[in-house]
Formats: C-alpha cells, sequence, structure tokens
C-alpha cells in the first residue's frame, strides 16, 4: 500500500487543483493507497475527497507536518508531496518499481519539472564542499542516477526506513535543508537516493513558503544549511572548515540574514548536538553523489 | 547580535570542539580565506556589474546632455530665425501700412475730386439749363421779334404811295426794333 503525505497550510484550492493527478497516478500504479492531507494550522475544514484529513493545531512547518502524516500511514511505502505539486498517470507506478528493484535505495524522486530549476529539473541534486561548505548543484539526466537526496516536494520512500531515519528532523522547521539532511542520514547509513527522470512531477513552486517575506526566507535558509553541518559533519576538520567560512561570512558578509541565520543555528546546535559518528564518512558520501 | 558577538560565538564552539588546533586550524583558515575571497570576488563582481552600469548609466546621460544641447543650439538658431522673421514681417508690415495709408488718401483725394467734378457737372448742368432756357427765351423773344417784322413789312407793303412817311416812319421803328436786337 502506497500512503501519499501531502502536508498543507490552509491550501484548498490548491488541494484541489492538484490532487486529482496524484489521485490518478497512484490508481495508476496498481496498488493500494490512501493520501493523508495534512493540515499543518491552516484550519482546514474538509480536503478533497478521498484523501483523509489530518489537522494540526498550530503551524510547525513542512517536516513536522510530514511526519505528523507518516505516524499516521498505513502502507509501507510513503508517498511525500507538497500541496503544489502535479503528477503523470505513470509518476507512481515508474517511481514504485525503481524503488522495489532495489533494497538499499532509501528514497525515489522524480525528474521535478519546476520553475525553481536553472535545468528545468529539480530533482536530481550532487553536493560538493567548497571553501569551507557544502554546496548543491542541480545534476539533471536522462538516466537514473544516484542523488544526493530527495527533494522534499516529490519523492517515494520506504515508511520502515523513514521511521528507521527519524524522519525529517524538526530541528530545521519551519523549512528548509530537512529533505537535505534526511538524504544525507540514508546515504550515512548504508541506504542511497536515486533520481528516477523517467518519472515526472510538475512543480509550481514555493507556494507555502512564498508567502514568507524574502529577508526572512534567506534567514531560514542560512540557519538550516549551518544546522546541517552543524548537525552532520563528522570529520574534525571539515567542521573547521565550516565554521572558519562561517567566520568569513561574518567577517565580510554584510547581509544581516546570513548573520541572524547562524546565530539562530548555533542557539539550535546547542539543544540539538551533533549526530553520532557512525556509518559512511562525508568524503564516502560526497563521493557517491557526484554530478551526474 | 554584533559582528564580533558572532565571531566570539563561532571561535568558542571552534575551540571546544578542538578545532583550532593543528590540521583542523589549518582547514579553519584555508576555508575562512578561501570563503573571504569568494564573498569578496562576488562583491568585486557585484560591484563591477554596478560599475559597469553605472558608466553606462553615465554615458547615456552625456549622450543625452550632448543631445539636449545640439536641440538646444537648433532651438535658439531656429528662435534667431523666427525673431529675423517676425522683424521682416514687422516692417513688411509698416510697410503695408504705410502704403494702405496713402490709398486711403488717395481716395479721399478722388473721392473729393470725384465731389468737385460732381458738383462742377451740377453747376453746369444747371448753367446749360439756365443756357437753354436763356436760349429758348430768346427764340421766343427772336420769333416775336420776327413775327413783328413781318407784320410791319406785311403792313408797309400794303401801304400806299401817299403813305409813303408813314411807311418810311414805321421801317425806321422797324430799324430802330432790329438794332436793339442786335445789340
Amino acid at each position: 500500500m502506497i500512503s501519499a503525505i501531502v502536508p498543507t497550510v490552509g491550501a484548498l484550492e490548491r488541494l484541489d487543483r492538484h490532487l486529482p493527478s496524484v489521485f490518478a497516478s497512484l490508481g495508476g500504479s496498481g496498488q493500494e493507497w490512501e493520501v493523508l492531507v495534512v493540515d499543518d494550522g491552516g484550519g482546514l475544514d474538509r480536503a478533497p475527497v478521498p484523501a483523509r484529513l489530518l489537522s494540526r493545531p498550530v503551524t510547525g512547518g513542512y517536516g513536522p507536518a510530514v511526519n505528523t502524516g507518516a505516524a499516521a500511514a498505513s502502507g509501507e511505502l510513503l508517498l511525500i508531496l507538497n500541496d503544489d505539486v502535479e503528477l503523470e498517470p505513470s509518476t507512481v507506478g515508474v517511481l514504485q518499481a525503481a524503488l522495489s528493484a532495489d533494497e538499499r535505495v532509501f528514497a525515489v524522486a522524480p525528474r521535478i519539472v519546476s520553475p525553481l530549476a536553472r535545468c528545468g529539473d529539480e530533482g536530481g541534486k550532487s553536493g560538493a564542499l567548497r571553501a569551507g561548505l557544502l554546496e548543491i548543484e542541480e545534476s539533471p539526466a536522462d538516466t537514473r542516477h544516484p542523488t544526493l537526496y530527495a527533494v522534499g516536494c516529490c519523492f517515494l520512500c520506504r515508511r520502515e526506513d523513514f521511521r528507521d531515519l527519524g524522519g525529517f528532523d524538526d530541528v530545521y522547521a519551519p523549512f528548509f535543508w530537512e529533505d537535505v539532511d534526511l538524504g544525507y542520514r540514508a546515504w550515512r547509513s548504508g541506504r542511497a537516493c536515486l533520481h528516477v527522470p523517467e518519472a515526472r512531477c510538475h512543480h509550481e513552486g514555493s507556494a507555502t513558503i512564498g508567502a514568507r517575506s524574502m529577508v526572512e526566507r534567506q534567514q531560514a535558509f542560512h540557519r538550516s544549511a549551518a544546522l546541517f553541518h552543524l548537525r552532520n559533519l563528522q570529520r574534525p576538520a571539515l567542521r573547521a572548515g565550516a565554521l572558519g567560512a562561517w567566520a568569513a561570512q561574518a567577517l565580510f558578509d554584510g547581509r544581516p540574514a546570513i548573520g541572524e541565520g547562524l546565530v539562530e543555528a548555533l542557539a539550535r546546535f546547542a539543544r540539538a548536538g551533533r549526530r553520532r559518528p557512525e556509518g559512511l564518512s562525508d568524503e564516502e558520501i560526497l563521493a557517491r553523489v557526484p554530478p551526474a | 547580535m554584533t559582528k564580533a558577538d558572532l565571531l566570539h560565538d563561532l571561535l568558542d564552539l571552534a575551540r571546544r570542539e578542538d578545532l583550532l588546533e593543528g590540521e583542523n586550524l589549518e582547514a579553519f583558515v584555508r576555508a575562512l580565506r578561501e570563503r573571504a575571497s569568494l564573498i569578496l570576488d562576488e562583491r568585486v563582481r557585484t560591484a563591477e556589474v554596478d560599475n559597469a552600469w553605472r558608466k553606462e548609466a553615465m554615458d547615456g546621460l552625456q549622450e543625452r546632455v550632448r543631445g539636449l544641447e545640439a536641440e538646444n543650439t537648433w532651438r535658439r538658431e531656429t528662435v534667431a530665425a523666427l525673431e529675423d522673421a517676425v522683424q521682416h514681417l514687422g516692417e513688411e508690415k509698416a510697410a503695408q501700412e504705410e502704403a494702405l495709408r496713402r490709398l486711403v488718401e488717395d481716395k479721399a483725394a478722388q473721392e473729393e475730386v470725384l465731389r468737385r467734378l460732381v458738383e462742377e457737372k451740377a453747376s453746369i448742368e444747371g448753367e446749360r439749363q439756365n443756357a437753354t432756357h436763356a436760349h429758348d427765351t430768346l427764340l421766343v423773344h427772336h420769333r416775336d421779334v420776327l413775327r413783328q417784322v413781318i407784320r410791319e413789312v406785311l403792313a408797309v407793303s400794303s401801304l400806299s404811295v401817299v403813305q409813303t412817311r408813314q411807311a418810311r416812319r414805321r421801317l425806321l421803328a422797324l430799324v430802330e426794333l432790329l438794332r436793339a436786337e442786335a445789340g
């Protein structure tokens, strides 16, 4: 059974617009399915039929909302979707086949046709350390290839793996980098993330986050990026490099959003701490997700 | 929080994690230098783009100023030409007004002449009528005289020889009459 989890903040009109394509694609997979709409403090009183509505009384952000859905899901597979994603009839079937083909794969992500992507596909990602920080690049390809993470707007994974990894880390709430973090942890644990370009979805782009101000988004981005490094980088020299890079940003980059983001990241890191150093090394992980 | 506070917190974290020693310190410094270089390069690039934009804007403004100056020169020349034309038209207008004034004077003079001619014509017409009247009166008078002469001549011619004296007297009276007529 496939459980689709669609977090939203009261965007019934978007759900009405896009969910029919999700129902059709799930139906086309030949699997049993359910759709869980997780309303993240948006005040929804219904969801498009036949989706089930789960309501969170207070807005907590993308990761916590997905975790709520995953906790209530009945399926052994989780299809995580933004509320502004349109699927093609074959999308779910192709993703499901790709995921089933390899037990070592944690998540599969389709080609994500999106105005947010410079190359037109935000589904494939590679990562490289540059001047102390992890920089993520689009990694488009026409054939399946490893991707650093499955972009949060649309991916299919096993519920057992998702729960085993601990789901999305709430420390990133309300948004940004929680999907990078989840993918990185999957790679760390020896699992893989796969870009499956023959499956396609269409992403409207930043439909929920776009309601926030640019400064707020920049601050959240830099806070989450810093948290990712603080929480995940294990080798001391890499951690020293990240701190050196942030020192340079503190000294030479005058954008308040960066400074504020770093301050908040340090405060959250003080509470959350660093993950345990087990599994693949950072270098091994990044070596497995070269540009396509 | 100030930049210094943030830097202090970052260094404090690095110190607590023993990252400011040996190869970790090297990595810290290398990343700081490389990231600073990226940031400054980006600033330089942005400044260059900004500078290029400013230069283009300045070039555009200077071009506009040149255009305005050329336009101003053209306007000045046009205004001068228009002023010349206005002056010329003024002079032409004055000449035309003078000519008009003369025409008005000529007309007045001609009207005076005409008025005099009309008066003269009326006078002549009066004289002609007087002359005609005098002529007619004279003609009537002459006819009366002639009829009187005819009567006297007929009367004299019918007198007998013995009435010679009477005839002679009457002829003399007739001569006197005619002499008076002859003036």
